[in-house]
């Protein structure tokens, strides 16, 4: 399993580098002086305008600035700085932390209640409960996050008070329960969808029905058996989204003002600023790698007949 | 046996993975007042992340701008209504055509690190600012000062500007170009502030660490904590501060926002005392919002669209002239501001702006800026006859800009329909893309402008804007009377020059190398128990005297 695991790392490297090649020509082919941003309306002379565009390369050979930024990025150079001169790895660094928590959150919520709801509902195929979480989800899944969450902001942030409105600088885990919701919302719906189908089809399967026939009790049966074995797509689908809820929180993060990853990744595509936003997106690919690989890894713990060598 | 070992592990791991990343978020937290337990109340602002390093000549954004402007003091301050007082000066001076001004500095005056603000602080400052070598983005507000080109860099790329001239500790020198009767009026400019001699490394270099954690002259200086990146800038009270900007709170801390909405919420929600603008979503509701106090006055930026006379049929000629004339009066500005804009704009009436001293809404020749159908069509018909109109008019603004997708259709409509043409806006994703385009003159289409005044005189809208040759001629528009009359102006004094001022823009309402569309109006809302908030010229509060 550990050879699996280092295997997987390595294959980490070209992903790694590919990524960033791609992502660096792309926010290159965007047409304009991202220094003209820098300026604004004021004019500018042509001999600072060449001379800041020499110091960040802009007048390389794309190539060319693209090895700069490599080499900036393996050797965690601190003196690595965007267009606004402050370091890179500095401001992911202040990033990480709030977008982290805040993805957990989300993901807690959406697996607990996801999970519980689904399972009930699976066990219930048609009953009431089930055709309720049905239309739920999908109301749930057919408002745009936005919506849900400007309402929920105004509601219980500005009307009643009862969370922040936006989260703090220095804020903690309760500031974030808001937000990590809204996030979580579609996702839940997803969840409760794929646990309850999965649920029902395994209550068929031949392997309950024996345990069953073996007289086992229901709940060792429910919990053993049939969860188990109906948890592998659920695993993946959320192991998956914690990739994307790091990396797909700008909206969110932008509607309660959490600094995080999101907003980074934000603003340093509306400015231009290419080695911020090709650092930040980069971390986002990581982090979706290494949530899959976490994913495969538990495969071999819920499926009896998977197993890595 | 084995299945459920292997569940605990990877139940281990995925609580170790997860405790990882919880630990790495501990921190933050308990940096509240730390202003020498004073009782007074530290205000909250609406702020953004620095776009680059805090030196005075580097720093050309609001996000760094409006913190320096409170960390330093220069020569003079601005009142509230735009008129200026001796604050580190003692007094600025004139000779006789006012082309050599003569400062003194004021005794006792201090930065934070203790030592002393003399002419050297503010001459090597400005030297500094003005070598390209330096890449100091407010270069260009050196360029009145003689031994520096139309763009402020030392001629040559000199390392002094040759019109400074230290005579003293306490006293220096500055000669200008030409003749200049308002020149103190630039000096509150945060690219004018002096920097101490602490700031500088041993080669001559402005450091890094200066540029995080900047030593100023002014009412406050940075907190402990300073500048956290992306996160906030916090300020206390300077104790050694007696100039006119003394605090009367107990310190300020600019909070850095990502959306405009999410900072109305927080004033709506009572986590932020100031938000000094208002976003679009609100613009209906926030005169009525009873969370939040609003303000609402017409304010100092200027809005146009450029069309440069190089484009085919806008020549400078009189088929150039008629079109220029038809096209202002095809468009109903009211109509604009008012459904667009929900009166956040007022209609222009002239090139500058309603709050500065000498403006008057009538100047000779501006009937060419109300809305006149039957004129616009006359006047096209008549271009038409001199050469025939053929192709599109387009119109490029920029998208990532509130309502500026919204103003342009409306008005390409309001063209359209108004002389039977084929008008349409023409969408530039970002506004740096839009600039490169006009700065290297490959654009092909009239263009959307705007204006913030540097200092507050209606000269200052003018010059820099339409004179032959200036920095921000987008236009490359070039008429002698005009230059003239400008020129004069500036040497003159009171009426004499504000009806040169007036004469300059007759010609200027002749010519049209821009159509003047509104005045923003500086709107802003901040928490119910605010107390003290009035707009500046600049359309921002005067910081240190909000209280709560």
């Amino acid at each position: 399993m550990w050879w699996y695991v280092a295997k997987r790392l390595l294959q980490a490297i070209p992903v790694f580098l590919g990524a960033t090649l791609i992502i660096f020509f792309l926010t290159k082919l965007r047409p304009g002086d991202p220094i003209l941003g820098l300026i604004g309306n004021k004019p500018v002379s042509p001999e600072v305008r060449e001379a800041l565009r020499d110091q960040f390369h802009l007048n390389d050979f794309i190539g060319l600035q693209w090895l700069y930024f490599l080499k900036d990025v393996v050797t965690f150079n601190p003196d690595f700085v965007g267009l606004d001169g402050q370091p890179v790895f500095q401001k992911i660094g202040n990033a990480l932390p709030v977008t982290g928590t805040l993805a957990l959150l989300a993901l807690a919520m959406d697996a607990v209640i996801g999970i519980v709801v689904g399972t009930i509902a699976g066990l219930r195929r048609n009953g009431w409960f089930d055709s309720v979480t049905l239309v739920i989800s999908l109301i749930l899944l057919s408002i745009p996050i936005f919506v849900v969450g400007f309402v929920l902001q105004f509601l219980f942030g500005v009307k009643w008070g009862i969370f922040a409105a936006t989260v703090p600088v220095d804020w903690n885990v309760t500031d974030l329960l808001l937000p990590a919701f809204v996030l979580a919302i579609a996702n839940i719906a997803t969840t409760t969808r794929l646990t309850r189908t999965s649920v029902a089809n395994n209550m068929s399967a031949d392997h309950v029905r024996t345990a069953r026939a073996k007289g086992l009790s229901g709940g060792v049966v429910i919990r053993n058996h049939v969860l188990r074995n109906s948890l592998v797509p659920v695993v993946t689908y959320i192991g998956i989204n914690l990739g994307s809820l790091m990396a797909g929180a700008i909206i969110t993060e932008g509607i309660f003002n959490v600094q995080g990853i999101g907003n980074l990744a934000f603003g340093a595509v509306s400015r231009g600023d290419t080695p911020l936003t090709v650092s930040v997106v980069s971390v986002m690919v990581m982090l979706y790698v290494f949530m899959s690989l976490i994913v495969d890894l538990l495969y071999a713990v819920l499926d009896p007949r998977i197993r890595y060598v | 046996m084995r299945l459920s070992r292997r569940t605990r592990l990877a139940g281990v791991a995925l609580i170790a993975a997860g405790s990882l990343t919880l630990a790495a978020c501990g921190g933050g937290s308990d940096d509240k007042s730390e202003g020498g337990g004073s009782t007074k109340s530290v205000i909250t602002v609406y702020g953004t992340n620095p776009q680059n390093p805090m030196i005075p000549t580097a720093t050309n954004e609001v996000g760094g701008g409006d913190p320096l402007d409170n960390l330093f003091s220069g020569l003079v301050a601005y009142n509230t209504d735009g008129s200026v007082t001796n604050d580190v000066a003692e007094s600025i001076e004139p000779n006789k055509d006012s082309t050599v001004w003569t400062v003194k500095l004021k005794d006792g005056k201090k930065f934070t690190d203790g030592s002393a603000v003399t002419a050297d602080s503010f001459v090597k400052a400005w030297n500094y600012g003005a070598n390209p070598a330096n890449k100091q983005l407010n270069n260009y507000f050196f360029y009145p000062i003689k031994g520096t080109d139309d763009v402020g860099n030392t001629v040559g790329g000199a390392k002094t500007v040759s019109g400074l001239k230290v005579i003293d500790d306490k006293s220096f020198t500055i000669t200008l170009k030409s003749s200049e009767s308002d020149f103190p009026l630039r000096l509150g400019y945060s690219a004018y502030f002096p920097v101490p001699d602490s700031a500088y490394d041993s080669a001559g270099k402005i450091t890094k660490e200066y540029g995080n954690k900047p030593i100023g002259n002014g009412p406050y200086k940075l907190s402990k904590t300073g500048w956290e990146k992306n996160k906030q800038i916090s300020l206390v009270p300077n104790p050694d501060y007696d100039g006119p900007h003394k605090a009367k709170n107990g310190g300020l801390t600019f909070k850095f926002f990502n959306s405009v909405d999410s900072a109305y919420t927080a004033v709506q929600s009572g986590t932020l005392d100031v938000l000094d603008q208002v976003p679009p979503s609100a613009l209906t509701t926030f005169e009525s919002d009873s969370a939040v106090k609003a303000y609402n006055e017409p304010g100092s930026s200027f809005s146009s669209f450029t069309i440069p006379e190089r484009l085919a049929h806008f020549g400078k000629n009189e088929e150039g002239e008629l079109r220029r004339a038809a096209i202002s009066m095809a468009i109903n500005r009211p109509e604009i501001t008012k459904k667009i804009f929900n009166n956040a704009r007022t209609p222009a009436s002239d090139f500058t702006s309603p709050v500065l001293d000498g403006w008057t809404d009538k100047v000779t020749g501006n009937e060419v800026l109300k809305f006149n159908p039957e004129e616009a069509k006359a006047k096209w018909a008549e271009a038409d006859k001199i050469s025939k109109w053929s192709g599109k008019f387009q119109l490029a603004y920029n998208n990532d800009g509130a309502g500026n997708k919204e103003f342009s259709e409306a008005m390409a409509n309001q063209i359209k329909n108004t002389l039977g043409i084929d008008a349409e806006p023409k969408a530039y994703p970002t506004f740096d893309e839009l600039r490169t385009v006009v700065t290297d003159r490959t654009i092909k289409t009239p263009f959307r402008t705007g204006w913030q005044a540097d200092y507050p005189s209606m000269l200052n809208y003018l010059g820099p804007i339409y004179a032959t040759g200036a920095g921000s001629n987008d236009g490359d528009y070039s008429n002698k009377d005009f230059d003239k009359l400008i020129q004069d102006a500036s040497a003159a004094t009171g009426d004499d020059r504000y009806k040169l001022i007036g004469e300059a823009q007759a010609i200027l309402m002749k010519d049209l190398p821009a159509i003047p569309l509104w005045y923003q109006n500086a709107t802003a809302v901040t928490a119910k128990d605010l107390k003290g908030f009035v707009f500046n010229w600049k359309q921002k509060p005067d910081y240190y005297a909000l209280t709560k």
